[in-house]
């Protein structure tokens, strides 16, 4: 994964966080993580493609989703209903958005795919031949890793 | 009478050996060289010269062809091989010639230097793939035979153009064998000395206690370093008083000083930068790909840059520059230097930021990709013209070191070069020729 690309995602990822949230957002440590890998529960895919191929996985358990999608709505939720679904579409796409704003401002050319929502246990994600960078992210309501897979296309 | 049985009995093999002609193959040459595919899989053989390009595709797809309604794709096996005829400039009226081959789920043409004939011979006469005959990856070669005075290479089509990637576990195309690889020189067998023989547990102990602290692991790459490396180490620990095994990572710290190479982490110098001047191709007119692998914050990647960039201005550079390391690299693609700090020989490579401090141009940065990646992890790479991966091999597991020159090997360009650190070393059979340029060590691929 580029260098020049890392910022871009992990500020993104952190500011957006925190605006919505309104509560403290903890970075950890960045790591990159081979082609397969488990996902959490809820995850938003955002495809890329322009310089660059590959996508954007933003990646929760189901209590945190709810948790974040309660929040950024002002009302108590309890379930993965519509409401939660679009909430955590939009979320991906005001992370992607801005990361992809200030890489166009590096001189980058992105374009994004709308976000797919996808559900479920016990999933895994593959990239084949592609390796991915994880930006974890601790607020209140759980764990959120923003697991971006992109290569250059040479 | 015994003149009779003898011609009868030749008379007797000579058909034996017609009747076990079972695989008949279309042979054709690449670069002057034989190759061949089995003719099951030829549908047919054309020459034409009108092919429709198709942007932006691979290099080596040369474009569609209409073949009476069919519409297939046109590969030229001698850029899909790096095997260019560099002697035969051929016009561009010429026609081409192709085999078509028809694959399990699609049909394909490929382009070739010359197609020679059909040749049959047993299949039992095939023998397996050796790497030595490797201008093309072995991976691809099904085996080679000799037929009339001459080896034909037999390319596995199927593999080549095989269109699921479904990843083959990648096999290892080098001859040697992580037992005879890795660490540990293993004591011999039988010691006529004692002494001699302490000494070869100590160095085993030693290479041990290297890798726990993970200050290097010992291999093939860098076994003489640490056997010469030993016989001072010994001196200087008996001579203080110390016990030769080490007592905590400071030790393992002062053993494995000196291996680094010169300027490790820093721009070159003039005298090394005149013997890269000398190792590098003469300018040259097109892409030329470097990997630098293990890069840390760039200082190497940017002297070696620049000293291409130097000797051949006309060429269209790409570097990529790959480090696990993320706090060293994420400073590597606007890297800040003091000019007095710097060697003259890159003063006029230099722009002067808006801080007061130094950036190396833009065709230099421009020139190089620099990637937070983990060289396990997969790998895209281009057809390498140059690969500079100093001290990283001996920071690496024996299997992870194996990985890498796999690698390498696999996507290094034939005449390619390869630069390893000043203490490290190569093994012959992984295909690399050793040069020797000023007392310089570096290796080029066959």
């Amino acid at each position: 994964m580029r260098v020049e690309y890392i910022n871009p995602f992990v500020e993104a990822a952190f500011n957006i966080m925190q605006e919505v949230l309104q509560e403290d957002v903890v970075r950890k440590e960045l790591y990159l993580k081979k082609t397969s890998q488990p996902v959490m529960g809820v995850a938003a895919l955002v495809g890329l493609a322009g310089d660059v191929e590959g996508r954007v996985l933003i990646d929760m358990s189901k209590e945190s989703a709810i948790g974040i999608a309660s929040a950024m709505n002002g009302e108590k939720l309890s379930e993965i209903d519509e409401l939660v679904k679009a909430t955590i579409t939009e979320l991906a796409n005001m992370v992607t958005g801005q990361a992809v704003t200030k890489l166009h401002d590096l001189g980058f050319k992105f374009d994004l795919t709308p976000p797919s929502i996808i559900t479920g246990d016990n999933m895994q994600v593959t990239d084949l031949n592609v390796e991915a960078l994880i930006v974890p992210l601790s607020v209140p309501q759980g764990l959120v890793e923003i697991n971006v897979a992109i290569r250059e296309r040479i | 009478m015994d003149n009779m049985t003898m011609n009868q009995q030749r008379e007797t093999d000579e058909k034996s050996s017609v009747a076990n002609v079972d695989f008949r193959m279309v042979t054709f040459t690449l670069a002057g060289r034989d190759y061949a595919i089995d003719i099951m899989k030829v549908k047919e053989i054309s020459k034409d010269n009108k092919f429709t390009y198709v942007p932006n595709a691979a290099p080596f797809v040369v474009g569609v062809y209409n073949l009476r309604g069919d519409i297939i794709s046109v590969i030229d096996l001698r850029i899909f091989f790096n095997q260019l005829n560099m002697g035969l400039d051929k016009s561009s009226s010429n026609q081409e010639n192709m085999i078509i081959l028809r694959l399990e789920d699609h049909t394909i043409a490929v382009i070739v230097d010359t197609i020679d004939k059909v040749v049959g011979i047993p299949s039992e006469s095939i023998q397996p793939p050796h790497p030595l005959f490797g201008d093309i990856n072995v991976k691809y070669i099904s085996g080679i035979v000799e037929s009339d005075k001459k080896l034909y290479v037999i390319l596995d089509v199927e593999k080549i153009f095989n269109s699921d990637d479904t990843e083959v576990p990648e096999q290892s195309s080098i001859p040697v064998q992580i037992e005879d690889f890795a660490v540990v020189t293993q004591p011999g067998p039988m010691q006529a000395e004692a002494e001699s023989n302490d000494d070869q547990l100590n160095v085993q102990f030693i290479a041990e206690s290297l890798a726990t602290f993970q200050k290097m692991y010992v291999s093939a790459v860098n076994r003489e370093w640490v056997e010469e490396r030993y016989k001072t180490w010994i001196q200087a620990r008996k001579t203080a008083g110390k016990d030769v095994q080490f007592a905590d990572e400071q030790d393992a710290l002062s053993f494995v000083e000196g291996f680094n190479s010169p300027y490790s982490g820093s721009l070159w110098n003039e005298d090394y930068i005149q013997i890269l001047e000398k190792i590098l191709p003469d300018p040259m007119n097109r892409t030329f790909y470097a990997l630098d692998a293990g890069c840390g914050s760039g200082y190497e990647t940017y002297s070696l840059a620049s000293i291409i960039k130097k000797k051949s201005p006309q060429t269209l550079l790409k570097i990529l520059a790959y480090d696990n390391d993320l706090m060293a690299i994420s400073t590597a693609p606007s890297l800040m230097l003091e000019k007095f700090q710097v060697p003259e020989y890159y003063h006029d490579l230099l722009t002067e930021s808006v801080s007061g401090r130094w950036q190396f141009e833009e065709a230099i940065k421009n020139s190089i990709i620099f990637e937070y990646h983990d060289i396990m992890h997969h790998t895209n790479l281009p057809a390498l013209d140059m690969v500079v991966i100093r001290d990283l091999l001996s920071l690496l597991r024996p299997e992870a070191q194996l990985h890498v020159l796999n690698l390498i090997v696999d996507n290094l360009k034939p005449g390619g070069i390869i630069i390893v650190g000043k203490n490290e070393e190569l093994d012959e059979n992984l295909g690399f020729t050793e040069k020797v340029i000023d007392g310089f060590i570096y290796y080029q691929k066959k």
